[in-house]
C-alpha cells in the first residue's frame, strides 16, 4: 500500500453520482448545428481559417492554434459555415465571444485522419505535433492547452505524472464512466504522456467511490509501470494541487506549477483525448459529459460532440424546465449558472446539471458572519476564509492579499459549510477582480508618470537649451559692440545701388520667410496624408530662404567691398566682416529656431514620422554647425583685427556654451543612472510593463545624453578651433579627444549590445513564464516586446560593429582628422591672404590714384606695376582659396562620418550645392561689378585701365561661368539621386 | 425555470446559524437539568426571565435600529445569550437583576456594537461582570443545595424570592459556592479548611461538581457534533491543570487542588459554552489555543491571587479583548507557503 497524505480542510457533501452511472454511455444524437467559440481554452483565441458558406468535413481544422497557447479548433459536424461571429459563450461572465457555426448537412462526412502509425517508436516531436494538432486540451475544467504542458520536460524535470481520476465533484460521473468504458485508452494516454514526459513514475489518483472504475483500471494497468492509487473520497481531492498532495506529499508553490516540484498532472479525459489523437489521428472534436439533476429524465454519460446547443441536449435528457431551480454547467461546487440554452457544449464542459428545487433550493439570505470558522476548517488552502472574507467587505484589500486571498482555488468549501450562507467565494473573487484592476491602475499610473517625467525633462532640455542660444546672442553682440567700439568708423560701404538690392533681396527673403514659417506651420498641424507634399512645399520655401539668403550675402559683401567709390579706409576690412558677421548670427539664429522647432515637432511625433523629422532635424543642426563654424571663421579676421576684447567675449561665450553643454551632458548621465535603478526596481517587482517602460526611458535618456555630448564635442571643436592661433598641440588634443570620445562611443556601445542581449534573455524568460501561466495576453506581449528587443540588440550590434570599424584604424581617423584640421587652418590661412591681397590691392589702388593726382608719371608706373602683382597675388590667393575651400567642402564630410556614408554623402552634396550656389552668386556679382567698373573706366577714356579692366571682366565672367556649371551639375546630380 | 445566476458552489450543507445555537442551547440542557435538580427552580426561572426580556430587548433594540427584527430573533443568537446568563447568575436572583443582566448583555454588549457578529465581548460575560461589580452581594449568594435543606425551596417559594420585594434571597437559603469558601477561609490551612466540614459539607462538593460534569457532557456533544473544535477548552482546561498542579504540588496546604479548579465554579461551563463562543474568540486553530492558555492562566491567577472567588468571565472578557491581535499573529500556513505570516505588516 501506498502511503498517503492528506490536505487540510476539505468537505464531504452529498455525492449523488448515482444517478448518472445507471446507463452506459450513449452517443448523444448529431446537432442541427454547432456553435464553436475560437476560444475554449486558455491562452489566445484561434485563428478562423475558414469563411461563411465554405463547406467543412467532420473533423477539418476550422481555426488555427494562434500563439504559443492556444489550440486547434475542429470541425465537430459536417456541413456549411453559416456565421462567423459574436456569439453567446458558457463562461462565468456570460459574455459573448468570436464563434463559428456550422448548419450540418446531417451527413457526418469524416476528413482524412492520419494517425501515428507507430507511437511508439514515433519521436517525441512527432507525438507533441499530433496532440497539438488535435486541439486538446485539459478536460478538467481549466482547459489549459495539453501540448504544452506536455512539453514541460523542456524545462523541468519532471519525475510523477498523475492522472487526475479523483472527480471529486459530486454528480459528475463522465471521467467515472469513461475509465469504465475506455480503460485501455486511458492507459494508453497515460503511456504516450509518460514517453513525453518521462517520468519515473506515473500515478493515477482515484477517489474511493469509483470501484468499478478502480477495478476496470486495475486490470488494464497489469503489466504497465502505472499504478492506481486508490485516495478517500473528500472534495476537493480532485483539485489539482491537492491531488498531487495527497499522491506525493509535495505541496506546489504559492503562485508556482506542478512542475516547480516535478509533477505533471493530466485529467482522465484528456489522457483519452491524446489516445485518440495519436494513435487514430481523430481531433479533440467531442467529449463525455454527464447529464444529471433530478430535473432531467434521461440522467446519464453522453458523448457529444463539441458546440451542439445546450438545447438539443437538454431534449435528449428529457429536461423539464418547470422542474429545475437553475441550469449548471460543472458540478454543483465549481460550475457556473447558463443563463441561456443556446450556449454550446465546450471542451471543458464535464457536466450539464439541471436540479430541482428539492435538491438546490434558491440560496438563503446572507446572515452576520458569526465567526465560527467552520470555513477555516475546511478550507483545503489553509487559508482563513472568514477574515478574507471581512476584508474583502471592508474593502482592506491589502489585508486580503497578506491573507494569501490569491492561494484560494474557489473551490467553495467554505461556502459550502458557512452557516450563515454568506457567498464567500463570490466575496473572493470580487475582491481578486478588484485587486487586478488596481494593479492595473497603478501600472497605468506608473506609466503615466513616466511619461510626464519625460516630458518634464524635455521641457527643461528645451529651456536651458533656449537660455543657452540666448547668452550665446548676447555674448555675440557684446563681442560685435567691442568689435565696433575699437574701430574708428562705420562702413559705410555700399553704394546705392547695392543697398537697393540688398533691400529688395532683404524683403524677399523676409517673404520666403513667411512662407516658410506658415508651410512649417501647415507642417505640424498636417494630417500624415498631405504631409509628405507639405513637406516638399517647406523644401522649397527653405531653399528660396537659402538662395536669397545667399545673394543677399553675395550683395552685401560686394556692396562693402567695392573698392573705386568707396573711400578706402583702414577700418573697412573690419567693417566687411562686421556686415558678414551679423548676417551670420541671424542666420544662425533663425537656423537655430528651426533646429529647436524640429526637435520639437520630433518630440510630439509620432513613431511613424519620427524617422523623417529626425532626417530633418539632423539637416537643422547641421546647418546650425555650418552657421557657427562660418560664424567662427568671420570672427576670426574680425578677431585678428585691432580689437582684443572681440576674441575674449566670444572665448567667454564659447566657454559658457561649453559648461552649459558639460552640465547637460551630466544631468543626461544622472538621468540615465535614475532610470536604470527604475529599471533595476522594475525588474526585481518582475513587472514586464514597467520594465519595458523603464527601458524605454533608459533609451530616450541614453539618447539625449548622446546628444548632449555630441554638442558638447561640437563646441569643444569650436572652443579649439576658434581662438586664432591653434597649434599643433592643440590640433593634436583634439584628435586624441576626438579618439577619447570614440573609445567611449565604443564602450557605450558595447554596453547597450550586452544590455539588449540581457534584455532579450529576460524577455525570453518572461515569455516562458508567461507561457507556463497560460496568460496568453502576455504571451503575445511578451513576444512582441521580445521582438522589439532583438531589433534593439541587432541596431546595438550593428552600431558596435561600426564603431569597432571605425577604431581599427584609429591612427588613419586621427590622421584624417588631422588632416582635415590642417586643411582647415589652411583655409583659413588663404582666406586671411586673399583678404590681405585684397587690401593690398586697395591700397596699391590708393597709391595709384595719388599718384595720378600728383602727375608723377614714373610713380604712376611704379604703382602700376605694383598694383599688377598685388592683383597677380590676389589673384593666386583666391584661387588657392577656392580650391581649398573646394576640397574642404567635399573631403571632410565623407571621411569624418565613416559610419554614416550614405548620410554624410547626402549631407556634403547638400553643402557642396549651398557653397556652389554661394560661389555662383559671389561671381556673378563680382562679374557685375568689374562690368561696372569697366563701364567707368571706359569713361574716363585711359586706354590702358579699360584693357586691364576688360581682362578683369573677362576673368570673372569665366569664373561665373564655371561656378554656374558647377552649379548646375551639382543641383542636377542631387535632384537625380532626391 | 427562470435562468438565474447564482455564484458557486450551489450546495449548502443544511447547517443554519439557527440550527447551530439551536444545538447549543440544546447542550446546555443537561447541565441546566443539573442544576435544577441540584439547587432547586432558582437557575431556570432565571432562564426564563432571562430568555424573555432578553428577546424582547433584542426585538426593541433592532426595531431601533431600524432592522427587521424577525430574521435576528429567529436566529436563535440572542436566546443563547440569555440562556448562558441565566445560567451563570446566581439561582434565586432577583428578576431586576436578571433583567438589567439582559439587557447590558443584548442592548449594549451587543446590538450597540453591530449586532451579532459584530460584538467584541461575549455579551452574556460582559453583563456577568457588570453585574458583579455593580451588585456583588446578590452576586455572590449562591443557594444553597436541596439536599441540604430539609424541605427542599418549592417552586412558590422560589417564584416569591426571584419576584418578591425581599431585597436578598432568605439567608437560610444560600451558602457559600466551595471557591468562595475557600478564598474565605481565613487563616486556616487548606487541609485545615477540608476537614472542617461545616464551613463545606461534602453535598456542596457533591453538587458542584456533578453540575460541571453534565455542563461538560453538553460541551463534548457539541464538540461531536463539530460545532466548535478542541482547541479552547483542552487549552484552557490543560491549562488550570497544570498550572493548580504545579502550585498543589509545591505547597499543598495553601493551594487549592486541581479537582477544586476544575469541578467548582464555572470552570467547565466557561470552558465548553463561555470560552467557545466563536464571535468573540481567536478563529484560527493556533489561535484558539493561545485564546484558551490565557483563559486558563487568568481564571488561575485571579482566583488565586485576585480578590474573586471565580474568574471565568473576567478572563474571557480579557481575552476578548486580545483575540484580534492573536489573529493577527497566528495565521496558519496556508498552501504553497513556506511559513506562516506572523502580523499584518507587508513583510517585504
Amino acid at each position: 500500500m501506498r502511503t498517503l497524505w492528506d490536505f487540510h480542510g476539505g468537505i464531504h457533501p452529498q455525492e449523488n453520482k448515482q444517478q448518472s452511472v445507471q446507463q452506459p454511455i450513449t452517443k448523444a444524437p448529431l446537432p442541427s448545428k454547432v456553435v464553436l467559440p475560437l476560444q475554449q481554452h486558455i491562452g489566445a483565441p484561434a485563428e478562423p481559417l475558414v469563411n461563411i458558406g465554405d463547406s467543412v468535413k467532420t473533423g477539418q481544422l476550422i481555426a488555427r492554434a494562434d500563439g504559443f497557447i492556444s489550440a486547434n479548433i475542429h470541425a465537430s459536424i459536417s456541413g456549411t459555415i453559416t456565421a462567423i461571429g459574436e456569439h453567446p459563450i458558457p463562461h462565468a461572465s456570460g459574455m459573448d465571444d468570436l464563434c463559428i457555426t456550422i448548419e450540418s448537412d446531417g451527413k457526418d462526412e469524416w476528413t482524412m485522419l492520419e494517425p501515428v502509425s507507430d507511437w511508439q517508436n514515433a519521436d517525441v516531436d512527432t507525438l507533441l505535433q499530433a496532440i497539438s494538432k488535435a486541439g486538446i486540451v485539459g478536460m478538467g475544467g481549466a482547459g489549459f492547452p495539453t501540448a504544452v504542458k506536455a512539453r514541460t520536460r523542456e524545462r523541468h524535470a519532471i519525475d510523477t505524472l498523475v492522472i487526475n481520476a479523483a472527480e471529486c465533484e459530486p454528480y459528475i460521473t463522465a471521467d467515472d464512466m469513461a475509465m469504465r468504458t475506455y480503460p485501455q485508452q486511458l492507459v494508453l494516454g497515460a503511456q504516450i504522456l509518460c514517453k513525453l514526459v518521462d517520468p519515473s513514475s506515473c500515478l493515477i489518483g482515484i477517489e474511493d467511490n469509483k470501484p468499478e472504475a478502480i477495478k476496470a483500471l486495475q486490470t488494464a494497468t497489469q503489466g504497465t509501470h502505472i499504478d492506481v492509487v486508490v485516495i478517500p473520497t473528500k472534495y476537493p481531492s480532485g483539485g489539482e494541487k491537492q491531488l498531487i498532495q495527497i499522491l506525493t506529499g509535495r505541496e506546489v508553490p504559492s503562485g508556482g506549477l506542478p512542475a516547480d516540484i516535478g509533477v505533471v498532472c493530466q485529467n482522465v479525459g484528456t489522457a483519452i483525448a491524446i489516445a485518440k489523437a495519436v494513435t487514430l489521428g481523430e481531433p479533440l472534436i467531442s467529449r463525455i459529459t454527464t447529464l444529471t439533476g433530478n430535473a432531467m429524465t434521461r440522467r446519464q454519460n453522453v458523448e457529444v460532440r463539441l458546440g451542439t446547443p445546450i438545447r438539443e441536449l437538454l431534449e435528449y435528457a428529457g429536461f423539464n424546465a418547470d422542474r429545475a431551480s437553475r441550469l449548471i454547467m460543472g458540478g454543483p461546487m465549481m460550475g457556473f449558472t447558463l443563463t441561456s440554452d443556446q450556449l454550446p457544449v465546450v471542451k471543458t464542459t464535464n457536466c450539464l446539471l439541471a436540479p430541482t428545487h428539492q435538491e438546490f433550493p434558491d440560496p438563503e439570505p446572507e446572515s452576520p458572519c458569526i465567526r465560527c470558522g467552520m470555513c477555516e476548517q475546511a478550507c483545503p488552502a489553509d487559508l482563513l476564509p472568514q477574515q478574507l472574507h471581512w476584508f474583502a467587505k471592508a474593502e482592506e484589500f491589502e489585508k486580503a492579499q497578506l491573507f494569501n486571498l490569491f492561494d484560494c482555488i474557489e473551490c467553495g468549501a467554505c461556502a459550502y459549510v458557512c452557516p450563515s450562507s454568506i457567498p464567500l467565494v463570490q466575496y473572493y473573487r470580487f475582491a481578486k477582480t478588484e485587486i487586478r484592476n488596481e494593479q492595473e491602475e497603478a501600472k497605468k499610473a506608473e506609466r503615466a508618470k513616466i511619461r510626464f517625467e519625460q516630458r518634464q525633462a524635455r521641457l527643461e532640455r528645451e529651456e536651458a537649451e533656449k537660455i543657452a542660444a540666448r547668452n550665446a546672442r548676447m555674448a555675440a553682440a557684446a563681442a560685435k559692440t567691442s568689435a565696433t567700439a575699437s574701430t574708428s568708423a562705420p562702413a559705410p560701404a555700399a553704394n546705392g545701388l547695392d543697398e537697393a538690392a540688398a533691400k529688395k533681396l532683404k524683403i524677399q527673403r523676409a517673404a520666403a520667410s513667411v512662407a516658410l514659417k506658415k508651410a512649417e506651420k501647415a507642417l505640424a498641424e498636417a494630417t500624415d496624408d498631405n504631409r509628405s507634399k507639405l513637406e516638399a512645399d517647406l523644401k522649397a520655401a527653405q531653399d528660396k530662404v537659402t538662395t536669397i539668403d545667399a545673394q543677399l550675402s553675395g550683395s552685401t559683401s560686394s556692396g562693402s567691398s567695392v573698392p573705386a567709390t568707396a573711400p578706402a579706409q583702414a577700418s573697412n576690412p573690419n567693417g566687411l566682416d562686421e556686415a558678414a558677421l551679423k548676417k551670420l548670427k541671424i542666420q544662425r539664429a533663425a537656423a537655430s529656431v528651426a533646429l529647436k522647432k524640429a526637435e520639437k515637432a520630433l518630440a510630439e511625433a509620432s513613431d511613424e514620422d519620427k524617422a523623417k523629422l529626425e532626417t530633418d532635424l539632423k539637416a537643422a543642426q547641421e546647418k546650425v554647425s555650418d552657421i557657427e563654424k562660418q560664424l567662427g571663421i568671420a570672427s576670426a579676421p574680425t578677431a585678428s583685427a585691432p580689437a582684443q576684447a572681440a576674441p575674449a567675449a566670444a572665448n567667454e561665450a564659447q566657454a559658457k556654451a561649453l559648461k552649459q553643454a558639460k552640465i547637460a551632458v551630466a544631468a543626461s548621465k544622472a538621468a540615465i543612472k535614475k532610470a536604470e535603478k527604475a529599471l533595476i526596481h522594475a525588474q526585481r517587482d518582475n513587472d514586464p510593463d514597467e520594465v519595458a517602460a523603464k527601458e524605454a526611458a533608459i533609451l530616450t535618456a541614453k539618447a539625449n545624453a548622446v546628444k548632449a555630448e555630441e554638442k558638447l564635442k561640437t563646441l569643444e571643436e569650436h572652443a579649439k578651433a576658434a581662438p586664432p592661433p591653434s597649434s599643433q598641440a592643440q590640433t593634436a588634443s583634439a584628435a586624441q579627444s576626438d579618439s577619447a570620445d570614440q573609445e567611449k562611443a565604443l564602450k557605450q556601445a558595447k554596453i547597450a549590445a550586452a544590455a539588449s542581449k540581457a534584455a532579450i534573455r529576460k524577455a525570453e524568460k518572461a515569455l516562458t513564464a508567461a507561457q507556463e501561466s497560460g496568460d496568453a495576453e502576455q504571451v503575445a506581449a511578451c513576444e512582441t516586446k521580445l521582438t522589439t528587443v532583438k531589433e534593439k540588440a541587432q541596431q546595438a550590434a550593428d552600431k558596435l560593429a561600426a564603431l569597432q570599424n571605425a577604431t581599427m584604424q584609429p591612427k588613419a581617423d586621427a590622421a584624417t582628422t588631422d588632416a582635415v584640421a590642417d586643411q582647415e587652418k589652411a583655409l583659413k590661412q588663404a582666406k586671411i591672404a586673399a583678404a590681405a591681397s585684397k587690401a593690398a590691392i586697395r591700397k596699391a589702388e590708393k597709391a595709384l590714384t595719388a599718384a595720378q593726382e600728383s602727375g608723377d608719371a614714373e610713380q604712376v608706373a611704379a604703382c602700376e606695376a605694383k598694383l599688377t602683382t598685388t592683383k597677380e597675388k590676389a589673384q593666386q590667393a583666391a584661387d588657392k582659396l577656392a580650391t581649398l575651400q573646394n576640397t574642404a567642402s567635399t573631403e571632410p564630410n565623407t571621411k569624418a562620418q565613416p559610419s554614416t556614408p550614405t548620410d554624410s554623402a547626402a549631407d556634403a552634396q547638400a553643402k557642396a550645392l549651398k557653397q556652389a550656389k554661394i560661389i555662383a552668386a559671389a561671381t556673378k556679382t563680382a562679374l557685375k561689378k568689374a562690368e561696372k567698373t569697366l563701364a567707368e573706366t571706359e569713361a574716363s577714356g585711359d586706354a590702358q585701365a579699360i584693357s586691364d579692366q576688360q581682362a578683369v571682366v573677362e576673368r570673372c565672367k569665366t569664373k561665373y561661368s564655371d561656378a554656374a556649371q558647377k552649379l548646375e551639375q551639382l543641383t542636377q546630380s542631387a535632384g537625380s539621386e532626391v | 425555470m427562470a435562468f438565474i445566476r447564482v455564484s458557486s458552489p450551489h450546495l449548502h450543507r443544511p447547517l443554519s446559524t439557527r440550527k447551530v445555537m439551536q444545538t447549543v442551547i440544546l447542550a446546555t440542557l443537561p447541565g441546566l437539568a443539573t442544576l435544577t435538580w441540584l439547587f432547586g427552580w432558582g437557575s431556570i426561572i432565571n432562564v426564563l426571565v432571562a430568555s424573555a426580556s432578553g428577546l424582547l430587548f433584542e426585538a426593541i433594540i433592532l426595531k431601533m435600529r431600524r432592522r427587521n427584527p424577525l430574521p435576528a430573533l429567529k436566529d436563535n443568537s440572542a436566546l443563547l445569550t440569555c440562556v448562558l446568563l441565566g445560567i451563570a447568575l446566581p439561582p434565586l436572583a432577583p428578576w431586576w437583576l436578571v433583567v438589567t443582566g439582559t439587557f447590558v448583555a443584548i442592548v449594549i454588549a451587543k446590538q450597540l456594537y453591530g449586532g451579532l457578529g459584530n460584538n467584541p465581548f461575549n455579551p452574556a460575560m460582559a453583563a456577568y461582570a457588570l453585574l458583579l461589580i455593580s451588585f456583588p452581594v446578590e452576586m455572590t449568594q449562591w443557594v444553597t443545595p436541596a439536599s441540604l435543606l430539609d424541605n427542599g425551596i418549592s417552586l412558590g417559594q422560589s417564584i416569591t424570592a426571584v419576584f418578591g420585594s425581599a431585597v436578598n434571597v432568605p439567608d437560610a437559603f444560600t451558602m457559600a459556592t466551595p471557591l468562595d469558601g475557600f478564598k474565605h477561609k481565613g487563616m486556616l490551612m487548606a487541609d485545615e479548611y477540608w476537614r472542617q466540614s461545616n464551613f463545606l459539607p461534602e453535598k456542596i462538593w457533591q453538587a458542584w461538581a456533578t453540575a460541571s460534569i453534565a455542563f461538560m457532557l453538553g460541551g463534548l456533544y457539541l464538540l461531536w457534533k463539530r460545532i466548535f473544535t478542541w482547541h479552547i477548552p483542552v487549552a484552557m482546561l490543560g491549562t488550570l491543570t497544570v498550572l493548580s498542579l504545579l502550585f498543589y504540588g509545591a505547597d499543598a496546604s495553601n493551594y487549592a487542588s486541581p479537582y477544586v479548579h476544575l469541578l467548582s465554579g464555572a470552570t467547565l461551563f466557561g470552558a465548553f459554552f463561555i470560552a467557545t463562543d466563536p464571535v468573540t474568540a481567536a478563529t484560527s486553530n493556533k489561535g484558539k489555543i493561545w485564546f484558551g492558555i490565557g483563559i486558563g492562566v487568568l481564571i488561575y491567577v485571579i482566583r488565586t491571587w485576585g480578590s474573586y472567588p471565580d474568574a471565568v468571565a473576567f478572563s474571557v472578557l480579557l481575552m476578548n479583548f486580545a483575540a484580534p491581535f492573536i489573529d493577527y499573529y497566528t495565521q496558519p500556513r496556508s498552501f504553497g507557503h513556506n511559513k506562516a505570516r506572523k502580523g499584518i505588516k507587508n513583510e517585504k
